[in-house]
């Protein structure tokens, strides 16, 4: 049993790496035939004056001239080393250049992350309860609504709103210049989190509430009610322990897309975190950083991915139910 | 006789429910449809509703506010708005379209392959797609257009397209699985068929309508993913009229406060997408429904 | 002897897993004249399905040899060089006609369908008139040409699959199970049906069931098999009377018989499932082969 276990996670690890090496390579061979001239990015205006001896030797410099294979060799052997190379543009470590971005990018993503779930679980709970009755209908037809505006729209319009009419709220940065209390900082973040939460919130509230009413068809719950449980008992303490199982691999599952989510809002709010400066990177052509942001996202997202995948197979709904008795069985509830 | 075969304790539960179960999936989406349509015609044959010649760019009018001549107003380079909307989401509807029909058509391909392949064939395929799928797709649509150049509907139709097949053929590759060792399939296969005859009469008829929803979704999505690259600079240019690349002007409206700018392509985009939702909604009810009874 | 079909040694295996291999057919020869009914009995998973799916090459069987005209079928290379005959003479008719029929096809595309294929010309006009000439033939009504597969009931349903079989008018017919999943009255139309179809155009049919009164009512010879083994063959009327395998003795035992005091009476014998090792065929009666252990001469 225990050796299965092993060979399992082996497996899955193995995937894992495979996945990353091969999404390195691709990433690299894309990045180096796109058009543009990573000079450019690096010496800025002076890029444009050299002659052609200067920029040769300063591709040479860069190591832009031998074979791609070559340069990819040599890029993943100093990757082991942990050194990714420099950001073309920024003059800096790439590291640093993307670990001054890094936590911005994880308060956004992370506090979006958690009231998104939140959110979604009362709103299915809520939408479960009253199945098909007018406050069902009504919530579904809203929450369809929402989820087709496109995010970066529905920034544009808060922008409008509340930053340009109203006046209330900050349109764009992580914080004030100058200024930075954490105060200062959550005001910088309402905008861009609340976009994050209608754009997505819809999707993983309908995903819920269509489980939870799976589950309630099940003969089980027939059982508890002829034994006199409160509907509100059955939902509560038996169908959301039994949806677990779901609600988490949802909840891996929705990582790759709420961060794809982060990248376009960031841009729109310019927000300092990763997804602009993957945006940036691409633009103009800052291979070594984009390179890295690309296997980073690359690396969450395959990771949750497989992550996902172990919930699914492994986490049988009895064996979960039987640890939680043990454990005095706590429920999930936000 | 009919004492003893009387059967007790039913009660007969108000069915309330199911009821509102079938009527929800009986309404069909008329209103989407017909504003759908509407849409979709006016796009077609904007040249009888353009008030005026959606990309000059008269210098006088910039950034009018809607009014008698200008219906919805100018934008900064002094363009009608109110006929850039329907020239423009010509464009906007044919990349959705013509994206979706690449991505339908690599869907099918790739995921009959793998349904039919040998078992090795079939997890290399599959293992592909996931790395495929697993890098954002943003990400790889804007390394691909960096590649191809300027923007224009086709390349980035084709850009979007193929970005965007995977968990369609990923159903496809399922219900193959399905539909090959059904016995119908044999038997067309001892009556000498070739993989082709197969394909065309046995496995799209039969899996064409578990994909249906995910098509129509797939079109909305490619609007989406066309409107958020234009307007980040990186899709159509400003020359290129597309609700897309019509709010790709927005940040310089922000300053002004010119909300008509932002707010008219954009209800013109969440009415289509919504159009487009409700229509797959509707289809994929009557999907499960049919499903359901069988 | 004019036989169709002469099987020689055939073997199947299916692989699970790596180690895990399933023999579905182990060592069965035997031989199949023309234009006769053929029953082919025994409990599940005796291998009669796997050997009617070799017959039809949908299965390449582990080792053996089969002779279809002459034709050595397991011979890729034969195969292919007759591929257009053999496709066309030989048809089946599979148990579960829900899922035989594509749920997308109308029942006139699906009677012609063998026709479109193999691009023959229909004999009786355009291919909707074939396919109303067969169902009429079949007993069916072609007010259902246009109807769905769902549409239908399951013996109208088996109809039709009769009829894409017929399409091509087959010398050989394979019907693998084809009443299985039908009600009893329907079983019996169906078993008519076949009965009269071969009468009349003279092929030669191979009948797959679990149900052994309809077996001795419609077929010329009989073959048991037993787990993965041919048992017994005989014509009907002898293997019925004086059955010789142990096996078949406890199979034929399980046919109810309509008295209920001769039923309470009865004696059944005793069969604990024995293992089958080494055997060979031995005929003890012209025409009626048993299967007997090496080197054992009990019967």
């Amino acid at each position: 049993m225990r050796k299965n276990r092993a060979a399992y996670y082996g497996k899955k690890l193995l995937i894992f790496l495979i996945s990353i090496f091969v999404l390195s390579i691709a990433v690299f061979y894309i990045s180096r035939i796109a058009p543009g001239d990573p000079l450019v990015s690096y010496y800025g205006e002076r890029a444009e004056k050299m002659t052609p001896e200067e920029k040769d030797l300063a591709r040479e410099k860069l190591g832009l001239n031998d074979a791609i294979y070559v340069q990819y060799i040599k890029w993943l052997k100093e990757a082991f080393k942990g050194n990714f190379g420099i950001s073309f543009k920024y003059k800096q470590d790439v590291l640093s250049v993307i670990s001054g971005r890094i936590t911005n990018t994880l308060i956004l993503g992370g506090i979006g992350f958690i009231l998104l779930f939140a959110l979604a679980l009362l709103l299915g709970i809520f939408c479960a309860w009253h199945e098909d009755r007018l406050p069902d209908r009504i919530v579904c037809q809203i929450g369809t609504a929402t989820s087709c505006i496109p995010e970066f729209w529905l920034a544009l319009v808060l922008i409008l709103v509340f930053a340009m009419m109203l006046r209330i709220l900050p349109s764009s940065g992580a914080y004030t210049i100058g200024g930075g209390g954490i105060a200062d900082r959550i005001e910088h973040l309402i905008l861009p989190v609340t976009v994050l939460i209608i754009n997505h919130l819809w999707y993983y509230a309908y995903m819920i509430r269509n489980r939870l009413l799976e589950e309630v068809r099940e003969n089980y719950v027939l059982l508890a009610k002829t034994k006199g449980l409160s509907k509100g008992k059955i939902l509560f303490t038996h169908c959301l322990r039994n949806i677990l199982p779901s609600f988490l691999s949802l909840m891996a599952i929705s990582v790759p897309h709420i961060m794809g989510g982060t990248y376009v809002i960031e841009t729109v709010f310019s927000y300092p975190g990763i997804g602009t400066l993957a945006y940036e990177s691409a633009r103009y052509h800052d291979y070594n950083l984009l390179m890295v942001l690309c296997i980073f996202t690359g690396i969450v997202v395959i990771f949750f991915n497989i992550l996902a995948q172990i919930i699914n197979e492994r986490i049988d709904p009895r064996m979960k139910a039987e640890e939680a008795l043990e454990s005095g069985g706590d429920t999930v509830s936000g | 006789m009919d004492k003893q075969f009387e059967l007790v304790g039913i009660v007969n539960a108000p069915d309330d429910g199911e009821k509102g179960r079938k009527t929800a999936v009986k309404k069909r989406p008329v209103v989407s449809a017909v504003i759908l349509a509407l849409i979709v015609l006016i796009c077609l044959f904007c040249n009888l509703v353009m008030t005026k010649d959606p990309t000059y760019m008269d210098l006088y009018n910039c950034n009018v506010f809607p009014n008698g001549e200008f219906l919805f107003g100018t934008d900064m380079l002094g363009r009608d708005i109110f006929s850039m909307i329907w020239y423009g989401g010509r464009i906007s509807l044919f990349i959705g379209f013509f994206s979706t029909l690449i991505s339908t058509f690599l869907a099918i391909v790739i995921g009959s392959v793998s349904g039919l392949a040998s078992p090795a064939v079939d997890t290399v395929i599959m293992r592909a797609t996931d790395i495929f799928l697993s890098i954002p797709s943003l990400l790889i649509i804007i390394l691909i257009q960096a590649i191809l150049g300027t923007a224009n509907a086709l390349s980035i139709s084709f850009v979007i397209g193929i970005t965007s097949w995977t968990s369609i053929a990923k159903v496809v590759r399922t219900e193959v699985l399905r539909i090959r060792n059904s016995e119908y399939v044999i038997a067309a296969r001892c009556m000498g068929s070739g993989l082709f005859h197969i394909i065309l009469k046995h496995l799209i008829p039969n899996f064409i309508s578990s994909i249906m929803f995910m098509v129509i979704m797939n079109i909305r999505s490619a609007i989406v993913t066309e409107s958020t690259l234009s307007f980040m600079g990186m899709g159509l240019p400003v020359e290129i009229i597309s609700w897309g690349s019509m709010l790709s002007l927005a940040e310089r409206a922000l300053m002004t406060s010119s909300w008509w700018m932002i707010v008219i392509p954009g209800l013109f985009l969440v009415a289509t997408l919504l159009c487009i939702t409700n229509i797959g909604n509707y289809i994929r009810k009557e999907n499960n429904k049919s499903h359901s009874n069988l | 002897m004019n036989s169709l079909i002469e099987i020689k040694n055939l073997n199947h295996k299916f692989s699970l897993t790596k180690k895990i291999k399933i023999n579905a057919l182990e060592d069965v020869s035997m031989s199949i004249n023309k234009g006769e009914i053929f029953g082919l009995v025994g409990e599940s998973g005796a291998g009669k399905s796997t050997l009617a799916r070799c017959l039809m090459n949908i299965y390449t069987p582990s080792s053996g040899e089969i002779f279809y005209s002459g034709i050595n079928t397991c011979d890729k290379n034969e195969f292919r060089k007759n591929r257009k005959f053999l496709q066309t003479s030989r048809q089946i008719v599979f148990q579960d006609s829900a899922s035989s029929l594509n749920p997308r096809m109308s029942v006139s595309d699906i009677i012609t369908e063998p026709l479109v294929i193999n691009k023959a010309k229909p004999t009786h006009g355009s291919y909707r008139d074939e396919a109303a000439y067969l169902m009429e033939l079949t007993g069916l009504s072609p007010a259902l040409l246009e109807s769905f597969p769902n549409e239908l009931s399951g013996g109208q349903r088996q109809r039709v699959a009769i009829c894409r079989a017929l399409a091509l008018d087959p010398t050989l017919l394979l019907a693998d199970e084809p009443i299985a999943s039908l009600d009893v009255s329907i079983q019996a139309q169906i078993v008519n049906l076949f009965l009269k179809l071969q009468r009349e155009r003279g092929f030669t049919l191979v009948f797959i069931a679990h149900d052994l009164a309809m077996v001795e009512f419609l077929c010329d010879r009989v073959g048991v098999m037993y787990q993965g083994h041919l048992v017994e063959v005989a014509p009907s009327k002898e293997l019925f009377s004086s059955p010789m395998h142990e096996y078949t003795k406890a199979l034929l035992s399980a046919i109810p018989i309509p008295d209920p005091v001769a039923e309470r009476n009865r004696i059944i014998p005793v069969f604990d499932g024995i293992q089958l090792g080494k055997g060979e065929m031995r005929e003890v009666l012209p025409g009626h082969f048993v299967r007997c252990e090496r080197g054992d001469n009990a019967i």
